[in-house]
Formats: C-alpha cells, sequence, structure tokens
C-alpha cells in the first residue's frame, strides 16, 4: 500500500537523479575539454543545421499571424509605431526561444533517444563500454555542445525571420512601412533581452539533450520500448521546456 | 553475487579461467551465464564478491579505471552488436582510433588482418545491416581482436546459426586462441560447439556452478540436472536438433 502512493515520487527522484548525474558528468568532460570535437561538428550539422529550415517556417508564421492581430488592432487605435517594437518585443524575450526549443525537442529530442535507445537494446551501448570508450563521453557530450551551440544560433535567426515575416504582412497587408514598423525596437528590445533570450536557448539545449539522452540510454523492451523512450523524451522535453521558461522568465525579466 | 533488484542472479560463484585456455559457461536460460560474462566485464556491478582479471581486483575499480582494464579485454556480443552508423572497416578501426595514435595507414592494415582473420575480405565498406547474422558476428570478433585483447569473452556466439556457420565460428574461437594465445570463455547452448572448442566447460544452474570439467566428465559426473541438460541439448533429445 505504502509503495503504491509513493512510487511516482520514488520515480520521479529518480528521474532527477539521473539527469543530474547525467549533467555532472557530461559537464566534467566539458570541463577537462575531454569531448570529441569532429563528432560535435557532425551534430551540429546533423541535429542542429538540418532543423533550422522548420524552425524558421513556425517561428515565421507565428510572426506573420502575431502580427495580423497586432497591426489590425494598432491600425484601428492609430498606434502603428508600437507594431514593430511590440512584436520584437515578444519575439526576442518569449516567442523565438520557447518555439525553436519546442521545435527542436520534437526533431531533435526525439531523434536522440530513438538513436540512442536503438543502440540500448541491439547492445551497443554495452559494446562501447567493453571496447573501454565512455558511453556519456561518446554519445551525450557531443550531441549536448552542439545542440548548446546550435540551438541559440537557430533562435537568433528565428527570431529575425520571424519580425521579418511580421514586418511583411504589415507592410503587405496594411500598408506600415519600415521606418514606422522599426522606431520602436531599438528603444523596447535591449541588449538584456537578448542575452537573457540566449541564456534560456542554452538552458533549453541543455534540457532537451540531456531528457534526450537519458531516455535513450535506459531504453528498456525492444523496439516498443524505444517508441516509448521517443515518446517520452518529447513529452518531457516540451513541459520541462515551458516549466524552465516561466522560471526563467521571473527570474530574468 | 549479482541480484537485480530482489532476485539473485549469481550466487557463490567461484570461476577462473588459466592463460590460453578455452572455457566455455553452459546452462539453460536465465541460469547466469550471460550476467557472469557481464560482471567480468563490469557492465554490471557485483552486489558482492570479488573478481580478479589478469591478477588485478576489478569488482571496485571506477569507470575509467576499468577502461584501462577493458583494453586487456574484448567482447562478442550475441548479435554482434555492431555500430550501425559505421561500415565495416570503421567498426573495426574503431577502439584503435580511440585508443592508439596509429596512423591511418597502419590502422587500415590492422583492420585488414583481422578482417582476414576471421576469413572476411571485400567486406570492408559494408554496412552491418548488408551482412549475414554470421558475418557480422565475424566483424564482431574481428573489432574485439583490434586492441589484441589478452581475453576474449563471447557472449552465445553460434546461437540462431547453422550448423556450418556454428562450426565455423567455432573454429574461429579455436584459431583465436592458437594465433594470438588469448584466454577465451564462451557461453552457449550448443553442446556440439562447446566440446568441439573448451578444454574446460562449466555447467551453471539457478546461479551456482554445479560442475566443471570435459563433457565425459561432466556426463560421468552423476549430477540429476546436468545429465537431463545434457541429454535434452544432445542431437534427438528434447531440444537438441540434428
Amino acid at each position: 500500500m505504502g509503495k503504491t502512493a509513493f512510487h511516482p515520487i520514488v520515480t520521479a527522484v529518480e528521474y532527477v537523479g539521473k539527469l543530474a548525474g547525467m549533467l555532472a558528468t557530461t559537464l566534467t568532460y566539458f570541463a577537462r575539454l575531454s569531448v570529441d570535437f569532429r563528432m560535435t561538428i557532425f551534430h551540429m550539422s546533423n541535429l542542429g543545421v538540418n532543423s533550422i529550415p522548420i524552425t524558421l517556417l513556425v517561428v515565421g508564421f507565428t510572426g506573420m499571424i502575431l502580427s495580423v492581430q497586432v497591426t489590425e488592432q494598432a491600425v484601428r487605435f492609430g498606434t502603428t509605431q508600437f507594431i514593430g517594437g511590440g512584436i520584437a518585443f515578444v519575439m526576442v524575450r518569449e516567442l523565438a526561444p520557447v518555439l525553436t526549443a519546442v521545435v527542436m525537442a520534437g526533431r531533435v529530442g526525439s531523434s536522440i533517444a530513438s538513436e540512442l535507445g536503438s543502440m540500448k537494446v541491439t547492445e551497443q551501448i554495452d559494446a562501447l563500454r567493453s571496447l573501454a570508450v565512455n558511453p556519456i563521453q561518446y554519445l551525450v557530450a557531443p550531441r549536448m555542445l552542439a545542440l548548446m551551440i546550435m540551438i541559440p544560433v537557430a533562435t537568433v535567426i528565428a527570431g529575425l525571420t520571424g519580425i521579418m515575416a511580421a514586418y511583411m504582412v504589415a507592410h503587405q497587408v496594411y500598408g506600415v512601412n519600415w521606418e514606422v514598423f522599426y522606431s520602436y525596437i531599438p528603444r523596447l528590445v535591449e541588449q538584456r533581452d537578448v542575452s537573457a533570450a540566449m541564456l534560456k536557448s542554452g538552458l533549453f539545449a541543455i534540457t532537451i539533450a540531456l531528457i534526450g539522452c537519458v531516455e535513450g540510454m535506459h531504453t528498456e523492451g525492444g523496439a516498443s520500448g524505444v517508441g516509448k523512450a521517443t515518446t517520452n523524451a518529447v513529452v518531457a522535453s516540451i513541459v520541462s521546456i515551458f516549466a524552465l521558461n516561466y522560471a526563467l522568465t521571473v527570474l530574468l525579466f | 553475487m549479482v541480484k537485480f533488484g530482489p532476485k539473485t542472479v549469481l550466487d557463490g560463484v567461484n570461476f577462473h579461467a588459466a592463460a590460453g585456455e578455452i572455457v566455455t559457461l553452459m546452462g539453460g536460460s536465465g541460469c547466469g551465464k550471460s550476467t557472469l560474462l557481464r560482471a567480468l566485464m563490469k557492465l554490471i556491478n557485483a552486489t558482492s564478491g570479488q573478481i580478479f582479471i589478469d591478477g588485478e581486483r576489478v569488482d571496485d575499480l571506477s569507470e575509467t579505471t576499468m577502461n584501462e582494464v577493458r583494453k586487456k579485454m574484448g567482447m562478442v556480443f550475441q548479435e554482434g552488436a555492431l555500430f550501425d552508423s559505421m561500415n565495416v572497416r570503421e567498426n573495426v578501426a574503431f577502439p584503435l582510433r580511440r585508443h592508439t595514435r596509429m596512423k591511418e595507414k597502419e590502422i587500415r592494415e590492422i583492420v585488414r588482418e583481422r578482417l582476414e582473420a576471421v576469413g572476411l575480405k571485400g567486406v570492408e565498406e559494408n554496412r552491418p545491416d548488408q551482412l549475414s547474422g554470421g558475418m557480422r558476428r565475424r566483424v564482431a570478433i574481428a573489432r574485439a581482436l583490434a586492441l589484441s585483447p589478452r581475453a576474449l569473452l563471447y557472449d552465445e556466439p553460434t546461437a540462431g546459426l547453422d550448423p556450418l556457420l556454428t562450426a565455423t565460428v567455432s573454429d574461429l574461437i579455436m584459431r583465436m586462441r592458437d594465433r594470438y594465445g588469448t584466454t577465451s570463455i564462451v557461453v552457449t547452448h550448443d553442446i556440439d560447439a562447446a566440446s568441439r572448442i573448451s578444454d574446460r566447460i562449466a555447467m551453471i544452474h539457478e546461479g551456482r556452478i554445479l560442475a566443471e570439467g570435459k563433457l565425459d566428465e561432466l556426463e560421468r559426473c552423476g549430477h540429476p540436472h546436468i545429465g537431463a541438460f545434457l541429454n535434452a541439448m544432445r542431437p534427438g533429445g528434447a531440444i537438441g536438433g540434428n
């Protein structure tokens, strides 16, 4: 009876322990500069660069939708000078980092969990250990470093794309020109907003890599286990991103 | 002793293999053979007891220190466990690239020599999914041999193979001992393969070693479980085939 009641808490504590243990070990390899940089570059391309088009589409369309909603009201109330500043403010502080991270969690988190999960159930991770190679050093550290570089880069590109897409709609549909659109951007978006967005996206990158790797490397139960690990990785990453974003928003702004 | 949660998988196992010896671990499914192999490689931690490799106690070593011991050993997994993101050459070259400062030309030469030793030629560029089960296991043996280990652990190397391939892999295990002097510990269900390659067979049942010796010695030992197991595994027995 007691075991059943406490089981979810024990499971949650164990999961956090796995995440913390893997993070600590990975950071140790970072600190020793003992990361395979060739593999890191491979993952920057494979996981990062290849995810940028879908990220741009999602954030670009979000910018366009935001522009339709905001510009219509701004034209109605004669406050068109605030359109660009308002959209850029929201895009930089929240939408670009969060949407980029959510897209990455779906595409990259699932890819990491399924790849490492397949390696686990086919004994490839045990084979690595038997060949005197630490799986965290070889599999986790390059993926995490690659995402820590590529997700902030994707966030910057996505943010600019979102703002430009919003301007395109404001200009084409409502005739708002660039000078008016741009006028309040420098006043509303400060350097610290950009720094906070970079910090957020870096922490989201660690979250996605960590959860994907933990789910993958603890996969059990063959092909169905790989599917379960992949789903868990995406769900846990997305929930964690939103929870972490709330905490960071409160702390940073 | 090795326990998984409340379940005791190995208990009171006292086992050794001498240099250059081929020792086979036999027993029914789930009796703890593969667990013993994994405990020797420290892929799982023994709950209690002591494990010595080459005179060095390893059960209490850290992962980093154990890696130095693992460089002196090799393990061949049941399905090969080849890295499917790499081709055959990259698989065999992997430990050399990770642990030595050899030039690419030297690595290529060693890869060619190891593949030749396991009877494979012209498959260097193939991916693991383009190989048959027998070829995958031979590549796995070549990879395990890359760093010239002093001991090789084989986890069911002939499981699921036809009789011809079983004989090929069995011969290979003996050839690796003769050619490189490696100590071999082989987990298998295959009584023919075991009798052919083994200097000694250890029978495991319910996590304990019941008896050790040559096949005929085991047959004569009079233990009811060993007799039943060997009879069942013989051609024409309850489990054996022709």
